[in-house]
């Protein structure tokens, strides 16, 4: 099988051809479809995450079928379809895990860091990573949204905001484009805001309600004016334009 | 709510935080069950993400693109 692995931290990709991974106990393998390329497996292929251990194949957003399974898995089935995101699995004896908050759990693999990932066409995952793939999206649709996805509808739907709240979504990228969509889906009074007026239409296409061009008019009278907002979705990877960005939330707001 | 990863420090004034009483929120994914629930949601409401698509061998290309910022918008691979 096909593989894209980095050999050594900050070298280029290599194409090799591997052995078919075997699945031990209480894992899958996955016959991948589609992968996701992250701005985190720039982790994976500059060792920037300590103690990667190489040749590594990155991937974290990772979506296809299960092909065969190990000893003792019996809650999924071969030719099922799944998804593997970020949460690679968790210890389940760390004091996060015996609280039942595995998201936190001290030893959280990630695939394509702890682990091979999915940038490669056979990938092997403990059963705790999977999460079923529904029939209505396709294997490249699903594949971003195990981490981009599950990121932006994951952190709107713990952030307080209740249908009808202003809610701003800080940048229109890969993370943006998918957080405007969930929010106005929640009911929610989306303001995107983006560099430049380029933006503006995909932003109203995407379920904004207004669009801001924090280049040519100030964001925070712009939420102001509007009654500020409850919460911002800070998605921009600037912490400059995130920091100018906090006077725009309301009383309470949460950024 | 902060998910855009940076290594910069943020610049926020105590005095911004407490007037209003305001918080700062960071955000990490979340587990594989919710995982299944953003599919299902993005499922019955129409939300895609809008991709640009590589074959694994180009995953070289499909890393730079990624990188560029240019992509429009999530780089996805296919086997």
């Amino acid at each position: 099988m096909k593989v894209a692995q980095v050999p050594k931290p900050g070298a280029d990709f290599q194409i090799v051809d591997r052995e078919m991974p075997e699945p031990g106990p209480g894992h899958v393998r996955i016959k991948v479809q589609a992968c996701g390329v992250c701005g985190s497996d720039v982790l994976t292929k500059e060792g920037t995450w300590p103690g990667i251990q190489y040749p590594r194949v990155p991937g974290h957003e990772v979506a296809g079928v299960i092909d065969k399974l190990g000893a003792g898995v019996s809650s999924w089935k071969n030719g099922q379809r799944v998804g593997v995101g970020w949460h690679g699995g968790q210890d389940n004896t760390c004091p996060s895990c015996r609280r039942g908050d595995f998201r936190n759990c001290s030893n959280l693999k990630i695939p394509g860091i702890s682990y091979d990932g999915g940038y490669q066409q056979y990938m092997v995952a403990p059963v705790e990573a999977l999460a079923a793939v529904p029939e209505g999206l396709t294997d490249a649709e699903a594949a971003p949204l195990l981490c981009a996805g599950i990121t932006t509808y994951n952190a709107l739907r713990h952030s307080g905001a209740m249908p009808g709240d202003l809610v701003a979504v800080l940048g229109v990228g890969g993370l943006g484009h998918l957080g405007i969509q969930f929010a106005n889906k929640f009911g929610y009074k989306v303001v995107a805001i983006g560099r430049g007026s380029e933006s503006a239409a995909l932003a109203k296409k995407l379920g904004a309600s207004v669009y801001v061009d924090n280049r040519a008019t100030n964001a925070v009278e712009a939420l102001q004016k509007l009654g500020g907002a409850q919460v911002i979705l800070a998605t921009a990877p600037s912490s400059k334009a995130m920091s100018e960005l906090f006077d725009g939330l309301g009383p309470n707001g949460s950024w | 709510m902060v998910i855009g990863v940076t290594f910069d420090p943020l610049e926020v004034k105590p005095v911004q935080l407490i007037s209003g009483s305001r918080t700062i929120q960071g955000w990490a994914a979340g587990t594989p069950a919710d995982s299944q629930d953003t599919l299902r949601f993005a499922e019955l409401t129409g939300v895609r993400p809008m991709i640009e698509t590589y074959p694994l061998e180009k995953a070289a290309e499909a890393y730079a693109r990624m990188l560029s910022g240019k992509a429009e918008f999530r780089v996805v691979l296919t086997m």
